[in-house]
């Protein structure tokens, strides 16, 4: 595992609507914990008080480190307000403490002789395979797909500048060389149309995988999705990682609430996950 | 002011009155990580971590402090941190693996939780071989949660337990709500929870404590069924019956439609059960439900319990335990309580 996971209370940096019920948080010194890697989470606490009593799951959407007057680790995550504890979240204010458990999970482990990833992401879920991106740097060339409801959505999510239109962005492969050495290719579906793919980013993956050769796919967001990921790789043989998700009580393995079934047997999501390898899931 | 925390529970020598409730801990494995990553590995090495960190700075001296030293692999001195407890409750055992609920298995709720996970576990053999070993090195008590679909498998359970000089003592689950055939039906049931206690009690010496369930219309019925049947001790309460509902699916939210309720809302329940269970049988009682701060723990001996035991506060803070154990002392010295014992059943008219 690595980095020790810690329990501490952390720093409410930031907390604000990025677009239409989406929301980012960021924290900072998260002291004890030295890193995260791509593909891990902490468990969050929903404020102060005893209402919401368990933590909730968040991957951790990018992690750098502060210097100056509070130093430290600092975290941010997305999240979509979807019921009453993310409402509760939505209004936790910027300076309050809120107990963190972390970091948490196996987090992202792609064959060192990768060559040609793809990150797909469907909302939510692909916020933190932009920081994934870097973390490839002896491949020839790395592609990032995002799916997602509209403009407003990928421009929270991806925070790629919006030096292109959507006239460019219809094109589907715009190559920028600002990430460091390794090329990075940026692909956008929308479900309405507003920015790239008019469609799902399944659809436009399957595109993709006309013209490119990819030797590894990472996959994050709902459900549904990862699943057709999962068959396009496998159709083709490419190792596929999938980041899941569950309803969570304890976040370390104790509890037994988010089984889900593998070829090999039972495994927990926080614990033996959250990400897995696509085709030992019992879709 | 030194205070005297040491509790007998129905024979069961605790240093104090803390324990992990049943399958909230596993076996305790992972909340020892988290507990030695609080104290940095070692008592020498444990500092204040922050200005924000008050609550987790008493967790670790607990931790620090109860923790006992032992040597480990490397000749090393290492601190176990689970020896900061009273002993430590693990989840409940069958004979057999059993593979747990499909579906959605927890959820929060007001204040609560409720839970559907079945009594997942991999069997008592394969307990016996993989933490069993761990946990007799912990310096620590082990209460064994037994389970079982018929009055044979607990029995079989005890038996195979019985050879195993690492456990202190059997907590028998007759109120779980979550498995068909077993558990609660045991426990609903005055006679049906006599007869698997004296089945169970012929077989051992140890410590033979009945976990009970508050879905039934008068717990005193089964306390003292049990008290009669030969139990040490009595723990109470399980969770409490309740559901969700999907309003999207428009289904229960889980595949059982029952689940078990948990956490602070049920915690006046809890109390209400300890405190008449207590004025009914002369056992003494292991309390719990909504367990969270050192007033609950109080509480609960004062309502008649003689040890506290922590769930589902696991969850929402894995510190909770080793916090309590440090703050429970602390609030003894303050109110001038030189033994803890006094505490039990104090409760006035």
């Amino acid at each position: 595992m690595g980095c020790m996971t810690v329990c501490s209370k952390v720093w409410v940096i930031d907390n604000e609507p990025v677009a239409d019920g989406l929301w980012r948080l960021t924290l900072g010194q998260l002291s004890g914990i030295e890193a995260v890697r791509p593909g891990q989470f902490i468990q969050l606490r929903l404020g102060e008080g005893s209402e919401h009593i368990l933590s909730r799951p968040f991957a951790v959407s990018s992690a750098t480190t502060l210097t100056g007057a509070s130093p430290g680790l600092s975290v941010t995550f997305f999240y979509q307000v979807v019921g009453r504890g993310t409402d509760r979240l939505a209004r936790v204010l910027p300076g309050e403490f809120l107990q963190l458990l972390g970091p948490l999970g196996n987090g992202w482990q792609p064959p060192p002789t990768t060559r040609r990833p793809l990150l797909i992401g469907g909302g939510v879920g692909f916020a933190q395979l932009n920081w994934y991106a870097d973390f490839f740097p002896d491949a020839e060339e790395v592609h990032l797909l995002i799916g997602a409801r509209n403009k407003a959505w990928v421009h929270a999510l991806t925070g790629w500048p919006s030096l292109y239109g959507p006239e460019e962005m219809h094109d589907v492969d715009v190559l920028l060389t600002s990430r460091a050495a390794v090329p990075t290719k940026r692909h956008t579906a929308t479900d309405n149309g507003e920015l790239g793919h008019h469609g799902t980013n399944v659809e436009l993956m399957a595109q993709l995988m006309e013209k490119t050769d990819f030797d590894y796919v990472a996959a994050c967001g709902p459900l549904p999705m990862m699943r057709q990921v999962a068959r396009l790789a496998q159709e083709r043989n490419i190792y596929c990682e999938v980041s899941l998700e569950s309803h969570m009580a304890c976040g370390i393995g104790a509890c037994m609430g988010c089984m889900i079934s593998t070829t090999a047997a039972a495994r927990r999501v926080c614990a033996d996950g959250p990400v897995f390898n696509a085709w030992e899931v019992l879709w | 002011m030194s205070v005297n925390m040491a509790v007998s529970l129905g024979g069961l020598h605790m240093k104090n009155p803390l324990t992990s409730a049943s399958g909230t801990f596993a076996s305790g494995r992972e909340y020892a990580a988290i507990w030695a990553a609080a104290t940095g590995g070692s008592l020498g090495q444990a500092t204040a971590t922050g200005d924000a960190d008050t609550d987790a700075d008493s967790a670790l001296l607990a931790v620090g402090a109860g923790g006992s030293p032992a040597a480990d692999d490397t000749g090393q001195s290492a601190w176990l941190p689970l020896s900061c407890l009273g002993a430590v409750t693990v989840k409940g055992l069958s004979l057999n693996p059993w593979s747990g609920n499909n579906g959605i298995r927890v959820t929060e709720t007001a204040s609560g939780m409720l839970n559907s996970i079945g009594l997942q576990n991999p069997g008592v053999e394969a307990f016996c071989s993989a933490d069993l070993p761990w946990l007799a090195t912990q310096d620590v008590p082990v209460i064994v949660n037994v389970s079982g679909h018929t009055a044979r498998e607990y029995e079989a359970v005890i038996e195979r337990l019985e050879v195993e000089p690492a456990v202190s003592a059997y907590e028998l689950n007759v109120s779980c709500p979550n498995v068909d055939e077993g558990g609660m039906s045991f426990g609903i049931d005055p006679s049906a929870a006599a007869e698997l206690t004296a089945g169970c009690r012929a077989l051992s010496k140890r410590p033979l404590i009945v976990k009970l369930s508050p879905n039934v219309t008068d717990i005193t019925e089964v306390a003292r069924a049990v008290e009669a049947a030969g139990a040490d001790a009595i723990s109470l309460i399980n969770t409490v019956a309740g559901m969700a509902i999907d309003v999207r699916s428009r289904r229960p939210l889980f595949e059982r439609a029952v689940a078990g309720l948990s956490g602070p809302a049920i915690k006046p329940i809890a109390l209400w059960a300890v405190y008449r269970v207590h004025q009914a049988v002369g056992l003494p009682l292991l309390g719990m439900g909504g367990v969270r701060d050192v007033q609950d723990v109080v509480e609960f001996m004062l309502a008649g319990a003689c040890a506290v035991a922590v769930g589902t506060a696991n969850f929402s803070d894995p510190m909770t335990l080793p916090r309590l154990v440090a703050e429970l002392e602390d609030w003894c010295a303050s109110e001038g309580v030189k033994d803890i014992q006094e505490l039990i059943g104090g409760v006035g008219q």
